[in-house]
């Protein structure tokens, strides 16, 4: 996992340098909240990355080994769910709140109401799998 | 139903391994359809909704040209025509490009891969019917008695107060964006995590296709960039209906912070909307030179390189506000032109002495290049302050965007269609209207928007709806509304192309442009979960190294009669092999079996002779970089 870490370090290094010289050079507050607080969330992807990496140092996995055939990576891989309704339904709920900022409080309490029944009904699902 | 995937396993696997938890009736019709997780299906709705938008915010362009043909027209009244130019720009950029990516990196992503799905596949769905429900929020702006919001795409303050743009489409349109916004976020989410960690045994992140890199390098701008945007929303939908004062001048606010706000998000949304779109041309041209990338590890740091300097040049939008630290944002932006220019080189490179097939991908991929590069140009001109401040708001400006977003990234989308087609929906489209369309597209887009870089510098400012006659800008303007009728045409036997190749019996096969990477190897469309058999991973084109046993993939920099390490960027002193002598060294444990060539409908083409074909998969492929 060495490449997904650098990747994530270097995109919060980045960010945080370029913050640094942006805040030095022009003392302009906006820009400067911005990148650093982009810098200070790209590194927190890679605190979690590197944690990861760390924790299985010593067995690399098969897509990270070059030689690795397709036949290494026998056995379950990830759990993959089939037809769900509750994504829809939470989208609907979702939409229809947001929709609220337009026309006012009735679209909140009905996108509301679905979206809050969408979640349990997910959570509900996501539990029994 | 719930399923659990195996990874396939050797070839000789009779069949894939599936393990169904809860058995249970399977979905039909349009419940299938509501209910799919399939990231194939998603994608396909993410591809087919947005060409919806495209054609209908291209609709608006034409109307938007119908007027300004000639000089005090009356076509449109004004309100309406700022109405048309919000919604086109918002439509083009925000329902368009950007969720179009993201369909073909929901499509694609997991099959260059070699994963069964996306990594979150219930996530994904619900981030496909949120973008839907902001396509019909947004658009909807137009059904309301005051009409569609009407204060440009990028909506600047004090503009955007409620004094000022009162009515519930200009609110139409902040839901809309930001339920475009959360759904980007999503995506993104779902493609870093699924690159991350679903990648195929032997998959490591630098034998991955150029366009995957740069749907990875995108969703971290996404990431980055989307959240700020729908922040500035916020703020501005609280101006507008709470009493807050965050922009407006009067009060004490700061419309300049918008600008910053925006623009943060806005300029990697200009590479958001690129960057796949480079990726796509990479495949296009690599797969019809017939040769690997050129310079492939320089065109993945390129592609980082142009990511991370797209997040420090935002406010050269905002040179003109006389309020930014000009010479920081002049040199970022001078920058991100040496990645591009590394693009082209290994773009050019890639078709330097391969042996270039002109089929339909390969032409919008060259008219993309072509047309990427005047927007490049320009791009570089407007980079620094002094010609921008002459040009600001000019239609020298509306030019050099429609030349990287139109010319650049929809001629590489539409090299995507018709490259990908065939793994879409197992029909190629037929080669002589596709070659019509691009005709007509370059002419007409050419013939659109080259005229107004004459008429930027002629002083025509963008978004005027009525301009005088006599002033130069008379016949450029009618030539440039001609072309628009041209590049609108072309969209029919683009259409048509479509309605016959989907009606007709020819089966395209798995593999009908002899495709290199990994999407290659799976059925056209594919199924359920992909693949019935992966083929060894060794180089950054698998499948081409099935294929063409003889013509190996060596690692870069080495030439065919030296001594090779097989893998991208092995280390010398591991196993070697002669590149010629190679072919067969692994042959016997990697020979196709006939089970397994029947179950895949007779395989990638070359591979379906049987047992003999080996597959010299011979060396240990080194530590990587």
């Amino acid at each position: 996992m060495k490449f997904e870490w650098r990747l994530a370090l270097g995109t919060a290094a980045f960010l945080g340098v370029a913050g640094l010289v942006y805040w030095v050079w022009s003392g302009e507050f906006a820009g400067t909240v911005m990148l650093g607080f982009g810098g200070g969330a790209y590194a927190l992807l890679f605190g979690y990355i590197l944690l990861q990496a760390l924790r299985r140092q010593h067995i690399p996995r098969v897509e990270d080994r070059p030689d690795a055939n397709p036949e290494d990576g026998a056995g379950e891989i990830h759990f993959f769910p089939g037809n769900s309704i509750w994504p829809a339904a939470l989208g609907l709920g979702a939409v229809l709140a947001v929709v609220g900022l337009a026309f006012g409080k009735w679209f909140w309490v009905i996108g509301g109401a679905i979206l809050l029944g969408a979640i349990i009904g997910f959570g509900v699902e996501a539990e029994s799998r | 139903m719930t399923v659990v995937q195996e990874r396939a396993g050797r070839y000789e696997a009779p069949e894939r391994r599936l393990v169904e938890v809860v058995p249970g009736p399977r979905a039909r019709g349009v419940l299938a359809y509501v209910t799919s997780t399939d990231h194939k299906q998603i994608g396909m709705n993410y591809m087919v909704t947005s060409f919806i938008m495209f054609l209908i915010a291209g609709f608006m362009a034409v109307l938007m040209r119908v007027q300004l043909s000639v000089p005090n027209n009356n076509f449109v009244d004004l309100n309406t025509y700022n109405q048309l130019f919000t919604m086109h720009g918002s439509l083009m950029l925000y329902l368009f490009l950007g969720p179009f990516a993201f369909g073909m990196a929901n499509y694609l992503v997991p099959l260059q891969i070699g994963a069964p799905d996306m990594a979150f596949p219930r996530f994904n769905a619900f981030s496909y019917w949120l973008y839907l429900g902001g396509c019909i929020t947004m658009t909807s702006g137009f059904l309301t008695s005051s009409g569609a919001a009407n204060w440009g795409w990028f909506a600047y303050a004090p503009l955007t107060e409620s004094i000022y743009s009162p009515g519930p489409g200009a609110d139409l349109w902040i839901a809309g964006v930001v339920l475009a916004g959360f759904s980007g976020i999503f995506t993104a989410v779902n493609v870093i995590s699924t690159v991350f960690t679903l990648r195929a045994p032997g998959m490591i992140m630098f034998r991955m296709p150029i366009f995957t890199w740069n749907q990875l390098v995108t969703a971290f701008l996404v990431l980055l960039a989307f959240p700020v945007l729908t922040a500035a929303l916020v703020l501005l939908w609280c101006d507008r209906h709470l009493g807050t004062h965050f922009y407006d001048p009067t009060h004490g606010g700061q419309p300049i912070l918008y600008q910053h706000l925006f623009w943060f998000f806005g300029h990697p949304e200009v590479y958001i909307l690129a960057l796949p779109f480079f990726g796509i041309a990479t495949e296009v041209i690599s797969t019809f030179s017939r040769k690997p990338v050129f310079g492939y590890k320089g065109m993945v740091f390129a592609t980082l390189s142009i990511g991370g300097l797209s997040m420090g040049v935002w406010a050269h939008h905002m040179y003109t506000t006389g309020a930014v630290l000009l010479p920081f944002f002049a040199i970022l932006t001078l920058l991100i032109s040496v990645p591009t220019g590394i693009k082209f080189f290994n773009w050019t490179g890639t078709m330097f002495r391969g042996s270039v097939r002109l089929d339909s991908p390969m032409l919008f991929a060259l008219g993309f290049l072509v047309n990427f590069l005047v927007g490049g140009f320009t791009g570089v001109m407007l980079g620094q302050p002094p010609i921008d401040f002459q040009v600001h708001d000019t239609y020298f400006v509306v030019a050099h965007f429609h030349y990287v977003l139109l010319g650049g990234s929809v001629f590489a989308a539409f090299a995507g269609i018709h490259y990908w087609f065939p793994k879409f929906t197992g029909k190629k489209l037929d080669e002589r209207l596709a070659k019509l369309t691009f005709v007509l597209m370059f002419i007409g887009f050419n013939l659109t928007f080259f005229p107004q870089h004459d008429l930027g510098l002629r002083g025509m400012q963008r978004r005027i709806a009525v301009y005088p006659a006599g002033q130069g800008w008379d016949f450029l303007n009618m030539l440039s509304s001609i072309g628009a009728f041209i590049t609108a045409f072309s969209m029919l036997p683009f259409l048509l192309n479509v309605w016959v190749s989907l009606r007709s019996s020819k089966k395209a096969g798995p593999n009908p442009w002899d495709g290199m990477t990994l999407e290659w190897a799976a059925e056209s469309p594919p199924i359920e979960h992909n693949f019935a058999y992966l083929p060894p991973i060794r180089s950054e084109r698998p499948v081409w190294d099935l294929n063409h046993p003889d013509h190996l993939t060596l690692p870069h920099g080495r030439h065919r009669n030296q001594l090779v390490t097989v893998g991208t960027g092995g280390t010398a002193g591991q196993a070697a092999v002669r590149a010629g002598a190679g072919n067969g060294g692994g042959g016997d444990g990697h020979a196709d079996g006939g089970g397994a060539s029947g179950q895949t409908g007779g395989g990638a083409s070359g591979r379906a002779g049987g047992g003999g074909n080996g597959h010299a998969a011979p060396a240990q492929g080194g530590e990587g970089p």
